[in-house]
């Protein structure tokens, strides 16, 4: 090493020796602290000199590094660059570009000065603008520089040449158009001699390629002809990397094929004799020539597929994933889940070597495993692999992993399930493992599921699986702490189903049902099912069992309206027991509710009539009542001051609001609100809308919802399509 | 009772998309991030953190604040540090990848986006940069860095731009800051 700070400033040297020297992030803290303050103080004394600038800036860059913002001395950046020499100039860019936000208002007092130094005659300042101009650079600042870029593209010392190319590749990302015209310019620098400017155009090519694959398919023979003579070694030998001839061009190259190939058949050809012999020729026993190996599979994969390259490819994995490296077997397990998707059988011949991954006690290669095994599973072998998933979720600690595993392991089950008893034994496992973790809509599937029964419609099968099921959960049943979705099912399959039980009667069920219920501190989302699972079960009975009375009695005058209710739909029912059986019926949660004929629920009109008579309110549309009120408002508004502001004057052509709302050919006509057609329910279209079958009869008072929760899940008004 | 065709319906569906209906295609697409209409870049960070967890080195190719920049490098080194010869010299945090190597007390950081680079790629380009700099300061070790931070920013401005890499050949690289050398302070 050279002589470490000979020739920094004493006060420079202590710092740097007290911060290599501090034990603790504190007492690097406090030193930084120190500095910041002396710092401050420079900026404030008498004017430094260049020298003392230069240092100065270093020393912030420091500060800024170590977590302190030191903001009060950028602007002796600009000094430096403007009216230092090389090195203070440099310097200066240098802080700047670290330190300066995008949005930090200095960055476009530079803008001048980069138009100078890009116009130097001075090699190295033309460098410094354009690398400083890379960081620097926002979308407003491209036109100020775009034309001295443009001149130095064809500049004669190649490394302006190199590092104008990466200013225009800026330009791209920050605004593709600013550079739309430059295909002809970009193409001139892929094809320079030079191959550091022709590298440097790949990153441009990365971009345009990635944005539009299709407009540059023809680019296809020039990257292979590149990739081949790169490969080949005929490139200077400075290109070289531990005797791999530039491999990380070679890399990029292989990533722009890769998106150009994909799905292309015609194009992909053009690529399978330069893929072949890239891959001979990497296979140097070296990490760098594994990394070009492993970029080379990627690619195989991604394009139209060649059997004959698919199977070099496959044994390269091989040999990644049987490697000793732990590198090697990431970047096999990597490529075995990219080839596996279009092509599983190469995934089969790997199974053992990929369980053992799974088994690493690498946390990133277990969860590439994981990756991999989700994309490996098939109808044949997804109970092996559930039980996998299952087993790690039962060990994970990372919420995100844990997240992970538990949307996997839902989609995996709910496409390739065996059988629905296979299905709602792992889903009860996650439920119990995975907890809040869970979707919602999984409990609601799963319930589904187990009343729609399988697609063979065998009852006998159905009923077995039924069995099974309320079998499960009856063990589950008195174990402690179930996250609360398990619960819910588990009270809606003990309701529906646990007639099916054998090792229970139902009002020992019963009985279980609601001492579980009245617990306290029970979610009450999950104690409304509990309920409604307790009435159903005393509907199946035929009689009310003392605990549920004791149930109902407890919540009947809760504050929860939800819960309340369905206690009193149960006290009012229990008196009724024959009617609470045919409002409650065994098996029927799917079925739809038969109106046999009386579709507009005439037998209520006389209800109606009677309290309409007692003076009770005939039932408003929303839409009538905000009217009226909106006419009440402005009858007391014209007796009182005005406090709202007045109505725009083209309130005539207000539209309503929701979409679909018009009815069947109407338009927004003129006036305020448009009643929407198909009475005060959603006036969507289709059976409930205006030729539904409500109609336009003004809906009646609801009946206290007497056949709501009782049949399906709670919220779910029976017979509506689409809300099961 | 109405024999119910929608359970018909129902099955028949299970049957051709799996026991839970239609699912979509599981696919991972992960916008360009974006921070001030400032796009993403390939490379995100370069990071020289020592053992003790003090930054030495720290460019960042997508602006970050200072407060950001802090608990990045905090977290990140927590995780290395915490990690095992056994271990392969990848890992992720929040969502992006991170390749780390160790040279004596200095670790060499690199995060990325997923599925942008070649993580061995990537852990060799560390090591080409490592040499570089070897071979710059002649047998570089950690105070080099530290006394000469300007001059290895310089070294890693030539390699790296715009979070790409643009060079790799030592002399090329080196090229610049030689010349800066010769011009007396």
């Amino acid at each position: 090493a050279t002589m470490a700070g000979s020739h920094l400033t004493r006060e420079f040297f202590e710092l740097i020796k007290t911060i290599g020297e501090s034990k603790s992030k504190q007492e690097e803290d406090r030193i930084i602290t120190d500095e910041v303050t002396r710092l401050r103080e420079k900026t404030k004394s008498s004017k430094m000199d260049k020298r003392t600038t230069k240092e100065f800036l270093v020393r912030l860059i420091y500060a800024e590094m170590l977590g302190h913002d030191a903001s009060f001395g950028y602007v002796k950046a600009l000094e430096m660059v403007a009216a230092g020499n090389l090195v203070e100039k440099r310097v200066g860019y240098l802080c700047a570009s670290l330190c300066f936000a995008p949005d930090q208002p200095l960055r476009m007092m530079l803008v001048s000065r980069l138009q100078k130094d890009m116009q130097s005659a001075n090699i190295l300042e033309i460098c410094f603008a354009l690398t400083a101009a890379c960081k620097l650079i926002t979308k407003d600042m491209i036109g100020a520089v775009l034309g001295d870029a443009d001149k130095l593209l064809t500049h004669e010392k190649e490394i302006v040449r190199k590092k104008t190319v990466m200013l225009l590749h800026r330009f791209l990302q920050l605004d593709p158009a600013s550079v739309a015209d430059y295909d002809e310019k970009f193409r001139r620098a892929l094809c320079d001699r030079n191959p550091a400017v022709m590298a440097a155009s790949l990153h441009v090519y990365d971009e345009l390629v990635r944005a539009n694959p299709a407009a540059n398919k023809d680019l296809v023979p020039s990257f292979v002809s590149i990739l081949k003579q790169v490969s080949e070694g005929r490139l200077p030998r400075d290109f070289s990397y531990h005797r791999m001839p530039a491999p990380w061009i070679q890399m990029k190259l292989l990533r722009l094929l890769a998106t150009l190939g994909h799905a292309d058949q015609k194009a992909s050809e053009q690529m399978y004799e330069v893929l072949l012999s890239c891959m001979t020729r990497a296979d140097s026993g070296l990490n760098v020539g594994f990394a070009v190996l492993y970029e080379t599979v990627r690619t195989i994969t991604c394009i139209y597929p060649n059997t004959t390259l698919l199977d070099e490819a496959a044994a390269c994995i091989s040999r990644f994933i049987s490697s000793d490296n732990h590198n090697l077997r990431y970047l096999g397990i990597t490529s075995l889940a990219a080839i596996v998707k279009d092509h599983p059988q190469y995934a089969t011949k790997h199974q053992m070597a990929v369980m053992r991954c799974l088994e690493d006690p690498d946390d990133t290669l277990k969860r590439k495993t994981l990756d991999l095994l989700f994309r490996m599973t098939n109808p044949a072998n997804v109970e092996v692999i559930v039980d996998r998933l299952v087993a790690n979720l039962r060990d994970a600690v990372d919420v995100f992993l844990r997240q992970d595993l538990v949307d996997r392991i839902s989609e995996v089950a709910e496409r390739f399930a065996p059988s629905t008893t296979w299905y709602v034994q792992v889903m009860t496992q996650v439920f119990e493992l995975g907890g809040d973790l869970v979707k919602s809509s999984t409990a609601s599937s799963v319930m589904r599921l187990i009343a729609e029964g399988g697609d063979d419609e065998d009852e006998e099968a159905d009923n077995e699986m039924r069995t099974d099921v309320v079998e499960t959960y009856l063990e589950l049943i008195d174990r402690p702490g179930l996250p609360d979705m398990l619960l819910q099912t588990l009270f809606w399959v003990l309701g529906e189903y646990g007639y099916l039980a054998e090792s229970m009667e139902l009002p020992a069920m019963c009985d279980k049902i609601c001492s579980l219920a009245g617990r306290a501190g029970l979610n009450k989302v999950t104690r409304g099912y509990a309920i409604s699972a307790a009435a159903k079960l005393t509907a199946q009975v035929g009689a009310v069992v003392p605990s549920a009375q004791q149930l109902m009695d407890s919540f009947g005058a809760s504050k929860d309206v939800d819960l309340a209710q369905r206690c009193a739909e149960f006290r009012v029912l229990a008196s009724r027991l024959d009617m609470m059986r045919a409002v409650m019926p065994v098996d029927a949660s799917c079925e739809d509710v038969e109106m046999e004929g009386d579709e507009g629920l005439a037998f209520l009109d006389s209800y109606v009539e009677e309290a309409l008579a007692a003076g009770a309110q005939a039932y408003e549309k929303p839409a009538d009542m905000a009217a009226a009120e909106a006419e009440a408002a402005a009858a007391a508004a014209s007796h009182a001051l005005r406090f709202s502001a007045y109505a725009t004057p083209d309130a005539g052509t207000h539209m309503p609001e929701a979409g679909p709302s018009s009815g069947a050919g109407e338009t927004a006509g003129p006036g305020g609100l448009q009643a929407p057609a198909g009475g005060g329910l959603s006036a969507a279209a289709g059976p409930w809308g205006q030729k539904g079958q409500w109609g336009r009869k003004p809906a009646p008072a609801p009946a206290p919802a007497a056949a709501a929760p009782a049949a399906g899940f709670p919220g779910t008004l029976p017979g509506q399509p689409g809300s099961a | 009772m109405l024999r119910v065709e929608r359970r018909v319906a129902t099955a028949a569906a299970i049957a051709s998309q799996g026991i839970g209906g239609a699912r979509k295609e599981r696919t991972r697409q992960r916008p360009r991030a974006c921070w001030l209409g400032v796009p993403a870049t390939m490379m995100k960070f370069l990071l020289m953190v020592n053992k003790q967890g003090q930054t030495r080195l720290a460019q960042y190719f997508d602006f970050k604040s200072i407060e950001e920049r802090s608990a990045l490098e905090a977290e990140i080194i927590r995780k290395c540090l915490s990690r095992t010869e056994m271990q392969c010299s990848f890992m992720e945090h929040r969502g992006l990848k991170v390749v780390y190597r160790r040279y004596a007390s200095l670790y060499f950081i690199v995060g990325f986006e997923e599925g942008e680079e070649n993580e061995l790629g990537m852990l060799e380009f560390i090591h080409a940069l490592v040499e570089t700099l070897d071979k710059y300061f002649e047998n570089v070790c950690e105070l080099d860095i530290m006394f000469n931070l300007e001059r290895a920013h310089f070294i890693v401005d030539e390699m790296v731009m715009n979070g790409c890499i643009v060079d790799t050949n030592k002399l090329s690289v080196l090229k610049p800051v030689a010349l800066l050398d010769r011009i007396k302070a």
